[in-house]
């Protein structure tokens, strides 16, 4: 039989059936991911399609702007810069708002940790493959590589889970101090026009590109150009830098899975 | 860890030792910081349930009726003390215990029944079950979002007491619906307590607690002021507490 002790400190589940308390915790995963996909697309005829036709709408827009009203001779690169940037404006200010209501409202049980950082995993995974999605379709009409078939869903997932991982570590500011919130939104848009979304790394000159070197995004970016295009970029890069990123990026995503838990039986008794 | 080997070998199902809990509510102010409240909701209350007992929580509005059930169920952090379950607990709280508002009365039970682990082979014995709970024709296939709160309520709760929880934690919930809902409400606690399982059920109702319950919890203000017999607990409720 299951036993659960409660105490200051955590609330701690002895599950007598571990194989069988993991399947129930994917189930329920996915459906918290479902509820909330079916909350908001419900309501429209085209449904769950829209989960693609937005960004894809958004960034053939941008596009359109960046491109034809400003001339840019590579729209190619400008459309993966701006899908990536899309991906960390969307996941670091998810990642550092989510509420603490992570349960999408079940209630019967107490809903077990480890399904909250599942369905966080998945809705953060979907969401940046959908983003990829029409990504791709562009790219392909833009003469990009056949790599971008597989390998842009894996960048902009990837992308996804770094910069939501950076957002929940700053949520336990916010939730302390709300006004940061503010600062993580102008953040996500100084990297819009400040990082090499709109432009390569080559374009960059003097202390732009010093700081762009150090950008985590220039790292994501750059080498999803050279898949597609082939682009030179790339070779600026700083292999320590990268791997330091890379290192600082597992880092954060795991203690900010893991400080879900803590979290959320903290502020339980907050309002 | 050591807590969880606990006092609950002896037929225990629920052991609460001093357990306090403080709602920490912030006042929003225009500008500048905002101020922290603190209200203890529970002071200090310690009690144990024997597996298949049926116990009435009484109390008046705000005495911690809702907070306990809350803490047992794994909800609320203690400030202080601990409570130690032993089995699955789930809670019936108010008409929606998580349903999607945008399908149907069926197909939510359907995706509940898969999350909360009704076997393949007894799933549609299992979903036919509530459906005649619930009772509610035509509208168990219309979005769950159209249907009153009454007609929610009967979802909920008719899913919620087909599941087999070890514990379950009921907060008000036999006050949904019509008279005659009540009544089938009733006979279905009556018959989960048949099944030997372990029920806390916070209420308003004191011939409810009466007839339903072996066992009374009165709360005031937060601390636990009697448990005895239910027959007792509605007694000094009215004498102590109502006066």
């Amino acid at each position: 039989m299951d036993t659960r002790s409660i105490t200051n400190a955590a609330c701690i589940d002895i599950l007598s059936d571990k194989k069988k308390s993991l399947v129930l915790d994917l189930r329920i995963a996915n459906f918290i991911v479902k509820k909330r996909n079916l909350t908001v697309m419900k309501s429209f005829r085209l449904g769950a399609i829209w989960n693609m036709l937005d960004p894809l709408l958004h960034s053939l827009v941008y596009l359109f702007v960046f491109t034809v009203i400003r001339y840019n001779s590579n729209p190619g690169n400008l459309m993966i810069g701006i899908a990536l940037i899309r991906g960390l404006q969307q996941n670091l200010i998810y990642g550092s708002s989510s509420n603490l209501d992570f349960t999408a409202g079940l209630k019967i049980e107490r809903v077990r940790s480890r399904a909250i950082v599942l369905s966080e995993l998945l809705y953060v995974i979907q969401t940046s493959f959908y983003l990829s999605f029409g990504t791709v379709m562009v790219l392909l009409l833009l003469d990009a590589s056949y790599w971008v078939i597989p390998l842009m869903p894996l960048f902009c997932i990837l992308n996804g889970l770094v910069w939501y991982s950076f957002g929940r570590m700053l949520s336990p500011i916010i939730q302390r101090l709300p006004d940061f919130k503010k600062i993580v939104t102008y953040f996500g848009m100084l990297m819009f026009f400040g990082s090499t979304a709109l432009y390569p790394l080559s374009m960059t000159t003097g202390m732009h590109r010093q700081i762009n070197l150090y950008n985590p995004f220039s790292y994501v970016v750059e080498p999803a150009r050279y898949i597609a295009f082939g682009t030179d970029s790339i070779q600026l890069l700083d292999p320590i830098v990268g791997m330091a990123i890379s290192i600082i990026a597992i880092f954060s995503l795991v203690f900010g899975l893991y400080i879900i838990d803590k979290q959320r039986w903290r502020w339980s008794t907050w309002s | 860890m050591e807590m969880v080997d606990m006092e609950l070998d002896d037929g225990l199902a629920i052991s609460v030792s001093k357990l306090s809990i403080i709602y920490r509510i912030r006042s929003k102010k225009l500008i500048g910081r905002s101020k922290i409240k603190e209200v203890k909701a529970l002071d200090k209350i310690s009690f144990q349930i024997k597996k298949g007992e049926l116990v009435a929580v009484l109390g008046k509005n705000g005495s911690g009726k809702t907070t306990l059930l809350g803490a047992i169920g794994g909800h609320l952090r203690p400030e202080s003390g601990t409570v130690n379950t032993c089995g699955r607990v789930y809670t019936l709280r108010g008409a929606n215990p998580g349903l999607v508002p945008h399908i149907s009365s069926r197909e939510n039970i359907r995706m509940m029944s898969q999350i909360y682990g009704v076997p393949n082979q007894e799933r549609v014995e299992f979903e036919k079950q509530v459906e005649e709970f619930c009772d509610l024709g035509e509208a168990y296939d219309r979005d769950y979002s159209s249907l009153s709160s009454g007609m929610a309520g009967r979802v909920g709760f008719g899913f919620t007491t087909s599941l087999t929880p070890e514990i379950l934690l009921m907060d008000e919930t036999l006050g949904v619906g019509d008279v005659e809902f009540r009544k089938k409400a009733e006979k279905k606690a009556m018959e989960f307590m048949e099944k030997g399982e372990t029920i806390l059920l916070s209420t308003h109702s004191l011939n409810l607690a009466k007839t339903i319950c072996n066992r009374g919890l009165v709360l005031d203000k937060g601390e636990l002021v009697f448990d005895g017999s239910s027959e007792d607990a509605v007694d000094y409720y009215l004498k102590e507490i109502i006066k």
